[in-house]
């Protein structure tokens, strides 16, 4: 039996590589680095201890081809495309957030090469300012991860990874597009990659008009309208530092830089301007060190967020900054079958909020917290069994944060099944706002408390030139202590740890890949089926007792195909999303949406350089449809294209066989 | 193998539940029954429309949508606030759709728009053909040609103005951002004076002897408490005054129909005689966990109707109370019961 597995992994394996290295050596619209990446990400991946986890929890890997074909969008885009996940996007270049297992946006935490970079005072990250051309993987993990990312990692966690290439040569690249509703992108690169040195520079700018028309189906005397005063604009760049300091030790330095103005469009109903404009630095470094069986990584980052709000109406003119100080040390022991992992973590927060910017008063706060944690893994039974367990101990200045925990088991029943069980606790700790604003902050907040409990059969198995991988989750998570902002009696909204939720669900994963020769087909569909309820009456007249969260679909659908042959590339995906409700007594509901993208690519190569032609046509089958109320999406619209990528291997490297 | 096939296929068909969720049945009420209650529903700010329940209190039936049932499934706007009768009009003041919806009181069929306002609040009829019209951020009071439903001019003031009185050729406009009441007079529409009531005002009524009482609820920044004053509208000095404790926020001002009884809420329905000489004490109805958000004392009946907005995204609950405090009824309106208006 094990020769058979044996030789099925092989197979596959070799296939995969095949087929990368005919992509390497025939490079397609500039994804030779992508490519690549793809087969490097399984050893850098093994190097974190989100590691010692992975094989119990449901944890979804976006493949760089599909990453590809998404290089001029934002995760927003990613996400709604290929995941599961419910982005609740209020419309193109707007804000836009997720929902995980039913757990809203303050729930799930946005992890950048494992710093968690949510918003201090919000608690959540804007999807929309997260450009998918400067991150090399992106990883989705279902469930709750407190014990190893700390607060927030309760419906799950979205992890962006940069991992530099060595040895690689000279690469640049300039992609330019433009379509619909006068939207223009530009997006370029170089990358110098030495055998001791890497430097890595992205560049993106867009722009878009976003005057889109849309039916308007609440105001039935004039359903025809476009969208006004929705126009944004968005640029960043990231430097990327890597040295070889010998065989031992490597150093990443990485600065990123986001800049967007957005209009805020007032929809359905009112008439005033409205904008915001975010002003984002982060800076990171990391020093690691590798030997024998010891590995440890040292790792801090600043980040610098800045909000502005205005709205002409209301007069309000708003202004907030908040200031993130993060250093982690983590070690790894590897010891036969037995591996442990431990360290600490000191995050430092600041808050500076002027509510009005007319007036001279800054409210500052701040928050500091240590954590202590550790992970073990064992693999037992000729690798049949992995079990792993995981603690975690934060203390902080305000707030009371529970002992968190994680332990799972992964047993593989035959060569090609195998079946997983993980339970963790988790915590979401009061945000800054939830803590400070003024009027209303409640510092007496505790920390929303999760328990979640979730098993799943998985199934991987190569016949020949076809890969199939399916896999099934229940998971069944209680959240207590549930943070609401209610009116209080002193006349303004406060916070309270008031609701009770419990979340519980189903989730599918099903993959066939074939490959030959040149030519890769993949499909994929992916659903979740999510009941996310309210457990707790928080008083006589509540009538949500038993009904589903607002905003949160029951039921979500995904699947796309991707074929790609010699030098074309297509990627379509169809996404179903079930209705959700606006009313937490479920009186009243938005209508459930399809959505389709078609996404293709051919690419030219001289020598060197390779020019590639891209479109998409986004909203195939002119679907009218919100995704949150008052917040209209386009009909169908166009991109189209193109990129030139230019790359000089090493030496070293083209001597290679 | 079998076995744990079957296991995978029934996790992933775990007992699931229809996705569609159930229409709420029709509920038939007229508007035409001798006793009814119209209640306004503010829905929710910026992506919920606004609705008008009837009620009618003999037998106990609710149409929640009334709006939408008498237009073919139209929707009013956004953040309904207030509605008044003149005219054989109902006039429905949408505040962040910045309109108001004139409709027919005989059957609530939608007559006209008023558009172009900033963000309307309440209308005050102050002649046969003349309104005004309080906003939240406009610095002044709108001027309305009711013949025609067109903005006929505006009185400057400070923005923030809400609840509005007429008495004697002059109007009384409470003023929550100011700490004044203003003066109007009626026939010139000139602010002719203003009275110091404390800041937060939004509720005013006229009393059995014309007298005006206004109730402003503080302001924690500039630690102002809550006060109630009674002005003498020939004089237009403040007669009489109470102060609240600090941290209490009072507002909802309403008085009975023989008007010798004001009501308000502050974290309760209080009741207080018009020639007290002493703010009450305790409350008549306790509020609880509840979240009281608006009043109304019913005019035919004396009845006491108080909206518990629970979480203010689900429907309101709507309490009705005897006179003497205790509990008759409750039932289900729209999402932010905000505005009652009895027939």
């Amino acid at each position: 039996m094990n020769c058979i597995k044996l030789h099925s992994r092989v197979s596959f394996s070799y296939l995969l590589l095949i087929w990368v290295l005919a992509k390497t050596h025939n490079p397609l619209f500039g994804q030779t680095k992508d490519t690549s990446a793809h087969i490097l990400n399984e050893i850098v991946i093994l190097e974190n201890k989100e590691a010692f986890i992975k094989d119990s929890k449901k944890i979804i890997k976006m493949d760089s081809l599909s990453i590809a074909h998404h290089q001029t969008s934002s995760l927003t885009d990613l996400l709604s495309n290929l995941s599961t996940v419910h982005v609740k996007s209020y419309g193109p270049g707007n804000i836009a957030s997720t929902s995980i297992r039913g757990g809203n946006s303050n729930q799930t935490a946005i992890l950048w090469n494992g710093f968690n970079i949510n918003n201090p005072a919000l608690g959540m990250y804007d999807l929309s300012l997260v450009p998918v051309q400067f991150f090399d993987d992106f990883t989705l993990n279902y469930g709750g991860g407190s014990a190893l990312w700390g607060s927030g990692t309760v419906g799950g966690s979205i992890h962006l990874n940069n991992n530099p290439s060595f040895n690689k040569g000279f690469q640049s690249k300039v992609m330019m597009s433009t379509g619909s509703f006068g939207s223009y992108k530009m997006n370029t690169g170089m990358l110098w990659s030495r055998k001791r040195f890497v430097s890595n520079t992205k560049v993106f700018y867009q722009s878009s008009e976003n005057n889109f028309t849309y039916k308007d189906t609440l105001d039935k005397e004039n359903q025809d309208k476009t969208m006004q005063n929705a126009s944004y604009l968005m640029q960043g760049l990231m430097q990327e530092l890597s040295f070889k300091v010998n065989q031992y030790h490597k150093i990443n330095l990485r600065g990123w830089y986001n800049y967007a103005f957005r209009n805020l469009p007032t929809y359905f109903f009112t008439n005033n301007t409205r904008n915001q404009k975010d002003n984002n630095l982060k800076i990171s470094a990391d020093w690691s060190y590798s030997r024998y069986r010891i590995k440890s990584i040292t790792r801090m980052a600043f980040f610098d967020d800045k909000n502005t709000y205005n709205d002409s109406l209301r007069n309000t003119h708003s202004k907030n900054q908040t200031n993130t100080f993060i250093t982690e040390n983590e070690n790894t022991l590897q010891f036969k079958n037995h591996s442990i992992n431990f360290g600490v973590n000191y995050t430092s927060y600041l808050l500076r909020s002027q509510p009005d910017a007319n007036k001279a008063i800054a409210k500052m706060n701040e928050l500091n917290k240590i954590a202590f944690f550790s992970s073990y893994k064992l693999t037992a039974f000729h690798s049949k069994l992995t079990y792993n367990a995981s603690i975690r101990k934060e203390l902080t200045s305000l707030t009371e944060i529970p002992f968190t925990g994680n332990m799972g088991l992964h047993y593989k029943i035959f060569p090609h099944l195998a079946a997983k069980l993980n339970g963790a606790t988790s915590y979401r700790q009061p945000t800054l706002y939830d803590l400070y604003w003024q009027p209303g902050g409640n510092e007496k907040l505790k920390s929303e408390e999760a328990n979640e409990l979730e098993g799943a059969f998985e199934f991987k198995k190569s016949i020949n030139n076809v890969w199939v991988h399916f896999e099934a989750t229940y998971f069944d998570r209680h959240t207590k202590n549930w943070i609401t902002w209610l009116p209080s009696d002193k006349g303004y909204v406060s916070p309270v740890n008031i609701a009770e939720v419990y979340s519980r669900g189903t989730e599918t994963k099903s993959e066939i890949c074939y490959v030959h020769k040149n030519l890769y087909i993949k499909l994929a569909i992916n659903t979740a089926y999510v009941l996310s309820t309210y457990e707790k009456n928080n008083q006589e007249n509540d009538n949500s007792l038993g009904r589903q969260l607002i905003f949160t679909p029951r039921y979500t659908g995904q699947a796309h195909l991707l074929i790609s042959y010699k030098k074309t590339s297509f990627l379509f995906n169809q996404n179903y999303t079930g209705y959700r409700f606006t009313a937490s007594d479920n009186t009243s509901w938005l209508m459930p949406y399809y959505f389709s993208n078609l996404k293709c690519s051919y690419a030219y190569t001289i020598g060197n350089s390779t020019l590639n032609i891209f479109g998409s046509i986004n909203n195939v089958f002119n679907s009218n449809y919100v995704v949150m109320p008052g917040s209209p999406m386009p009909f169908r619209n166009y991109e189209i294209g193109l990129t030139m990528n230019y790359h000089k291997p090493n030496k070293s490297e083209t001597q290679k066989p | 193998m079998r076995l744990i096939t079957l296991l995978i296929m029934t996790c992933s068909f775990w007992s699931c539940v229809k996705d569609k969720p159930q229409e709420p049945g029709n509920t038939v009420a007229s508007i035409q029954a001798d006793r009814k209650v119209l209640i306004v529903n503010e829905g929710n700010f910026g992506w919920g429309s606004g609705t008008v329940s009837l009620y009618d209190p003999t037998t106990g039936a609710i149409v929640s949508d009334y709006f939408g049932q008498q237009n073919n499934g139209a929707l009013l706007g956004n953040v309904c606030q207030s509605i008044t009768r003149h005219n054989n009009n109902y006039y429905v003041v949408v505040n962040n759709s910045n309109k108001i919806v004139v409709v027919n009181a005989e059957n609530f069929k939608k007559t006209g728009t008023i558009n172009g306002l900033v963000s309307p609040r309440y209308l005050l009829p102050v002649t046969y053909n003349k309104a005004y019209v309080s906003d939240l951020y406009a610095n002044f009071i709108q001027v309305l040609d009711l013949n025609t439903n067109a903005l006929s001019g505006t009185i400057p003031c400070r923005n923030g103005t809400e609840e509005m009185i007429s008495i004697y050729g002059k109007a009384y406009v409470s003023n929550g951002n100011s700490e004044y009441c203003y003066v109007v007079n009626t026939m010139n529409d000139i602010i002719t004076d203003s009275v110091l009531v404390g800041k937060g005002a939004a509720g005013i009524c006229i009393d059995k002897h014309s007298k005006i009482w206004v109730l402003s609820s503080g302001d924690a920044a500039s630690a102002q408490t809550g006060k109630l004053s009674r002005i003498d509208p020939v004089s237009l000095q403040i007669e009489a005054s109470w102060s609240f404790n600090a941290g209490e926020s009072p507002r909802n001002l309403c008085i009975n129909k023989t008007r010798d009884s004001l009501y308000f809420l502050n974290n309760g329905v209080f009741q207080m005689q018009i020639n007290s000489v002493a703010l009450p004490t305790s409350p008549l109805i306790s509020q609880g966990s509840k979240i009281f958000y608006t009043l109304g004392i019913n005019p035919k009946d004396y009845t006491i109707y108080v909206s518990d907005a629970v979480d203010y995204v689900q429907k309101s609950k709507i309490e009705i109370y005897s006179p003497n405090g205790t509990f008759i009824t409750k039932f289900n309106a729209g999402i932010i019961s905000t505005c009652f208006q009895f027939e």
